[in-house]
C-alpha cells in the first residue's frame, strides 16, 4: 500500500473504513473508480455530498428528510392524531414499507441505554412532549424494539405521557413471528404469544 | 481451544457491527467473561436465528463458548434462552435495579474467576425483582456481592478503634476508610457521611441473617426510605473503592 500515490492511498483508507468493506475490497473499488470515466466517478462524490448536505431531521418527527416538515408530517390524508414512536429512521422505513399504517411517527433517534451512557436527554423526548402539549394527539403507539432497553424507553416515555390523561398509549403486539414456526420461537416469544393470545 | 457449556447471565450488550454483538456474560462455573456473538442478527427463512432470537440484557441462557482465560474475548457459538425476565420489563424500577446489579457485578468481580454461589444469588435476585419484594431482593444481593467479592464495608464496628458503635452517639460512614467511624474517632477522618443509627442497625441485622448457598434468607420487607440510604452508602463505598462512577446510580436514586 505504501507504493500507492497519496491520493489513492487516501481513497483506499476511506473506503476500507466503511462497514463491510475490507482492505481488498477497498483496493478493488478504488481501482474501479480510477479506471471509470470522470463524470461517472464524480456522480458518486456528488451523491455523497447531497446526502450530507440535503438530508436533515424533520423538525416535527425527526425522520430523515430533504424538506422540513417531512412528507409524512405534511400528508393531510394521514391521521395526524395517531403517533407511532420508533427508535430509528430505519424502523420507520420498515413500517412504511409494509404500507399498512396511516398515522404519523416520532423518531427518538435511539433508546435509553443506561449502561452505555445514553440518557433520556440524548433522545428527542423534548420534541415529543412539545407535540403532545399541542393537544392534537389522541393516541401514541409504542413501537420501540422489544428489548430490555426498548421496553425501558417505552415505560419511561409512558410515564411522561401520563400527564396527558386524554392521550391513549398502546404498544405494538408481540409474540410469534408470522411465517415462522413455533419450533424456532424462543422462550420469550412463546411467553408473549401465550400472554397475548386472542379469541378466535 | 476448548469449547465449554455453561449457564450464563448477560450483563452487558454492545452492538459491535451490523451482525455482531460483544457481550459481558457472567457464567456459573467460569466467572465473568467477554464474548463475541458473530451473526447475532442473522436469521434463516424459517425464522431460526443462531442465538435463539438474539441475546438481551439480563437474559439467562445455556451457552457454548470458547474458553481461554489468556484471551480477551471468548467466541460464543451457541445460546439457548432459559429465562428472559418478561415480568421484570413491566416495571421500570425493577429493570433499573436489575441493570444496576449487572453493572456492580461486572466491576466488582474479576474476569475468569468463578463465583457459582454469586451466580445463584443473582439469578434469584433477578427473579424476585419483578415481585413486590424487589427492594430487599436487590439489597440482599448487593450485600452478598460485596461479601463474596471481598469488598464488604465495615458496618459492625468502628473501622479505626474497633469499638462497637453505640446507639447514643452519632456515627458516620467514611468511604475512604471503608467503614463506620465512631464519634470519638470522627475528628481524625475527613469527608464522612452521617448515617442514621436505625438504618445502621437494620444493615447490621441483614448481615447477620442466615445464608444458604450464598443467598441471604428471611429478608425483611424494606421500603425505599430504608433501602435508598443503605444503597447510597454502599454506592459511595464502591465508587471510592473502584475510583469510578456507576452509570446506573442516576436511575436508582431520585435527584
Ligand atoms: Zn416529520
Ligand atoms: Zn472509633
Amino acid at each position: 500500500m505504501n507504493n500507492y500515490t497519496q491520493s489513492l492511498q487516501n481513497l483506499i483508507q476511506r473506503l476500507s473504513s466503511l462497514p463491510g468493506i475490507g482492505m481488498r475490497s477497498a483496493e478493488r473499488i478504488a481501482f474501479h473508480l480510477l479506471k471509470s470515466r470522470p463524470e461517472e466517478a464524480m456522480q458518486l462524490a456528488d451523491a455523497i455530498r447531497d446526502v450530507k448536505t440535503r438530508i436533515k431531521h424533520c423538525s416535527t418527527c425527526f425522520n430523515l428528510t430533504e424538506q422540513d416538515p417531512c412528507s409524512i408530517c405534511c400528508d393531510s390524508t394521514r391521521d395526524q392524531g395517531l403517533v407511532c414512536i420508533v427508535e430509528q429512521p430505519k424502523d420507520l422505513l420498515a413500517l412504511e414499507a409494509a404500507g399498512l399504517y396511516r398515522g404519523v411517527y416520532h423518531v427518538l433517534l435511539g433508546r435509553i441505554s443506561p449502561l452505555e451512557g445514553i440518557e433520556p436527554g440524548d433522545l428527542t423526548i423534548d420534541g415529543l412532549l412539545q407535540r403532545l402539549a399541542s393537544g392534537k394527539i389522541r393516541e401514541v403507539i409504542m413501537g420501540t424494539n422489544p428489548t430490555m432497553e426498548g421496553d425501558g424507553t417505552a415505560l419511561y416515555v409512558q410515564n411522561l405521557i401520563a400527564q396527558y390523561p386524554a392521550i391513549a398509549v398502546t404498544r405494538l403486539a408481540r409474540g410469534l413471528p408470522t411465517g415462522s414456526s413455533i419450533e424456532y420461537a424462543n422462550r420469550n416469544m412463546l411467553a408473549d404469544a401465550i400472554a397475548g393470545r386472542q379469541k378466535m | 481451544m476448548a469449547l465449554v457449556h455453561d449457564r450464563c447471565i448477560c450483563l452487558r450488550k454492545f452492538e459491535y457491527s451490523e451482525t455482531s454483538q460483544i457481550l459481558t456474560l457472567f457464567s456459573r462455573d467460569h466467572g465473568l467473561l467477554r464474548a463475541i456473538a458473530k451473526g447475532a442478527h442473522r436469521r434463516t427463512k424459517a425464522g431460526a436465528s443462531k442465538f435463539d432470537g438474539g441475546i438481551d440484557l439480563l437474559d439467562i441462557g445455556q451457552a457454548v463458548f470458547s474458553h481461554d482465560p489468556s484471551r480477551d474475548l471468548s467466541t460464543l457459538t451457541e445460546w439457548s434462552l432459559r429465562e428472559g425476565h418478561l415480568e421484570l420489563r413491566n416495571h421500570l424500577r425493577s429493570m433499573y435495579l436489575g441493570q444496576y446489579a449487572a453493572e456492580l457485578l461486572s466491576f466488582l468481580v474479576e474476569e475468569h474467576d468463578p463465583h457459582p454461589a454469586l451466580f445463584v444469588a443473582l439469578e434469584k435476585c433477578l427473579a424476585e425483582l419483578s415481585t413486590s419484594r424487589r427492594e430487599e431482593a436487590f439489597l440482599g444481593f448487593e450485600l452478598e456481592l460485596l461479601r463474596q467479592a471481598g469488598y464488604l464495608a465495615e458496618l459492625m464496628m468502628c473501622v479505626l478503634c474497633h469499638q462497637e458503635l453505640s446507639d447514643r452517639e452519632p456515627a458516620a460512614f467514611s468511604p475512604a476508610r471503608g467503614g463506620m467511624v465512631c464519634r470519638s474517632c470522627l475528628p481524625q477522618v475527613a469527608q464522612t457521611m452521617p448515617f442514621d443509627f436505625r438504618l445502621l442497625r437494620l444493615a447490621q441485622g441483614l448481615l447477620r441473617l442466615p445464608r444458604v448457598d450464598g443467598s441471604i434468607q428471611r429478608l425483611p420487607r424494606l421500603t425505599r426510605h430504608q433501602s435508598d440510604p443503605i444503597n447510597r452508602l454502599i454506592l459511595s463505598h464502591i465508587e471510592h473503592t473502584l475510583g469510578r462512577r456507576m452509570r446506573m446510580s442516576a436511575y436508582i436514586f431520585e435527584k
